[in-house]
């Protein structure tokens, strides 16, 4: 069912013997499936507004929808059993197995033994841990990486409707931060899971996100893809943030389905072909290599999504960034 | 009379605990379920306390602060103050005892509760833990190694101290102890002291071997 899963609306957050607002007056629709990158520099109210979403914090002012219900008025342990919840220090239990970990939310809804024990499978088989090697181990006895994996194991484990993922790989190294964005992406296709994801690195945030929420000062800047973010800053904040970021930088950030359109015509063997989440970088890469004028885009199974074609990318090399007046 | 040997003293002493046998199993007795009552009470008192101390940072300030206070002071020293107040005999010994306990759980289960990570007690919540859940399933057996250890310690600070406890009609080894020295019979001393720590140790090993089954994990 497609429609709004998350309705915020004009959402403030003021702590205690805090003069500014942390969060100031948001309103953002979030649909069933999306996957939203919220970028921010640090303090600019991003674990807040995450945190407002699961109940964590208090509301100071405006309501969130759940669903079409006010959160408000949901019971809270039952709504946060909708929500998967996944952060930067991952918080495993350490008393507790990898599996007995990703148990934990199961458990408490009464699932059976046997089902728990096939979801735990399941789920380390997803996140690419041989569930029979790492079922039994201590969080103590694996490494960051493999540790963020069964967080994200543990946050899937009952089916939630939403992700909450609050800088889930801020802590890892360059290499392996990259295979857990592709896998997330992976995950996120194949399981069509809402996912908000919290990010201070503008190359992660647009990597990610279908559309990106860009937030200072607790005000959101803009909402919006990532091609728009980039060519269309809605403000001087934006535009001095994307700025920075030549045309090679550009290309290097977007994703080749970002531009790609669908294809009309019986796919052609011998047109190359381009990874749906491989940045237009190496889309330009291909075509310098291979001369060709058409490339196709495919998903992981090798099934074709759409096509890009030669002048659709050269465009955007002539596309100006507005709001060069921003900079007068 | 010379100075026995160390082999004649050790000989001694255990003909002297064979000879009088009865006497020596009715002390054992005796100390050791004032150290089980002692600890029984002090657990009962000092766990929840201690929880309630981790979860009230009102309630904590002045707890902790006695309870800290109480332990600085010499066992010798809280016995003798108990005196005039309790007079003597098993009571009042198991009171001091307690007193001299108590700090030692209590702080450590203080501190089990409180030095958990707070981003595990934040994903236990985002989950949709309820409280009851969190403190069950989550701190409590977090806390439990601290816990466990303040027990082993104050365990064997109980059976120590209740041998000192004699002096005020607790009973138990420590009259051997006190029986030796008014008399200056090495012996006699020893027969009580070694016993003791006989005692001592075989609680601490087993609570060693507790700690090791209950507590499967590392925390890294
Ligand atoms: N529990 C709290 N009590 C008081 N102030 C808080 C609290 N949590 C956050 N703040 C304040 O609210 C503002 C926004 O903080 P927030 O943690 O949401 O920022 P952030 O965008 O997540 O930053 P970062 O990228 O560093 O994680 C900051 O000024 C912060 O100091
Ligand atoms: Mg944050």
């Amino acid at each position: 069912m497609a429609g709004k899963i998350i309705e915020i609306r004009g959402v403030s957050k003021q702590f205690k013997n805090a003069q500014a607002y942390a969060v100031d007056h948001v309103s953002i629709d979030v649909s069933r499936g999306d996957f939203i990158t919220i970028m921010g520099t640090s303090g600019s109210g991003k674990t807040t507004l995450l945190k407002m979403i699961n109940r964590i914090h208090e509301l100071t002012d405006g309501n969130i929808f759940f669903e079409g219900q006010n959160i408000h008025d949901l019971k809270v342990e039952a709504y946060r059993k909708k929500i998967g919840y996944v952060i930067q220090q991952i918080g495993l239990f350490p008393h507790m197995t990898v599996a007995e970990n990703i148990a934990v939310v199961p458990k408490s809804l009464h699932w059976g033994k046997d089902r728990i024990a096939a979801r735990a499978s399941e789920l380390l088989s997803l996140v690419h841990l041989e569930p029979a090697i790492y079922k039994d181990r201590y969080p103590s006895q694996l490494s960051g990486g493999q540790q963020q994996r069964v967080g994200l194991a543990r946050a899937l484990a009952a089916d939630p409707e939403i992700m909450l993922m609050d800088e889930p790989f801020g802590a890892i190294d360059a290499i392996t931060r990259q295979v857990l964005q592709d896998e997330l992406l992976a995950i996120h296709r194949k399981t069509g899971k809402t996912v908000l994801f919290v990010t201070h690195d503008l190359h992660e945030a647009f990597r990610l996100g279908d559309k990106v929420i860009i937030m200072n000062e607790g005000r959101v800047q803009q909402y919006d893809t990532p091609y728009n973010i980039l060519f269309h800053p809605a403000n001087g904040y934006v535009a001095k943030l994307v700025a920075s970021e030549d045309i090679i930088e550009k290309l290097k950030v977007l994703r080749a389905d970002s531009i790609s359109t669908p294809v009309q015509v019986t796919p052609d063997g011998r047109v190359p072909r381009v990874l749906a989440n491989a940045p237009l970088s190496a889309v330009l890469g291909k075509f310098m290599e291979t001369g060709a004028p058409q490339i196709y885009v495919e998903d992981a199974q090798g099934r074709i999504e759409g096509s890009i074609l030669w002048n659709s990318l050269q465009s955007i090399a002539s596309l100006r960034t507005e709001g060069a007046e921003y900079f007068v | 009379m010379s100075k026995p040997g160390l082999d004649t003293l050790l000989l001694g002493t255990l003909e002297y605990i064979d000879t009088h046998q009865a006497a020596f199993l009715a002390a054992i007795q005796r100390h050791l379920l004032l150290f089980v009552i002692v600890l029984l009470i002090s657990v009962a008192i000092g766990v929840p306390l201690g929880m309630a101390s981790a979860k009230r940072p009102i309630f904590s300030a002045w707890a902790l602060n006695i309870f800290s206070a109480l332990k600085m002071i010499p066992s010798l020293a809280l016995l003798m103050v108990f005196i005039p107040i309790l007079g003597v005999g098993f009571l009042p010994a198991m009171i001091a005892l307690i007193v001299h306990a108590l700090p030692t759980i209590l702080i450590n289960t203080y501190t089990g509760y409180s030095q958990i990570d707070e981003a595990i007690l934040e994903n236990a919540t985002a989950m949709g833990l309820t409280e009851r859940e969190i403190l069950w399933r989550v701190e409590t057996p977090l806390a439990l190694p601290l816990i466990f250890s303040g027990l082993r310690t104050s365990s064997v600070d109980i059976i120590a101290t209740t041998t000192v406890a004699a002096y005020i009609g607790a009973g138990g080894l420590g009259e051997f102890v006190i029986v030796g020295i008014t008399n200056m019979n090495s012996v006699i001393m020893l027969a009580g002291s070694l016993t003791v720590a006989a005692i001592a140790l075989i609680v601490d090993f087993i609570f060693s071997l507790l700690q090791r089954r209950l507590i499967r994990y590392q925390i890294a």
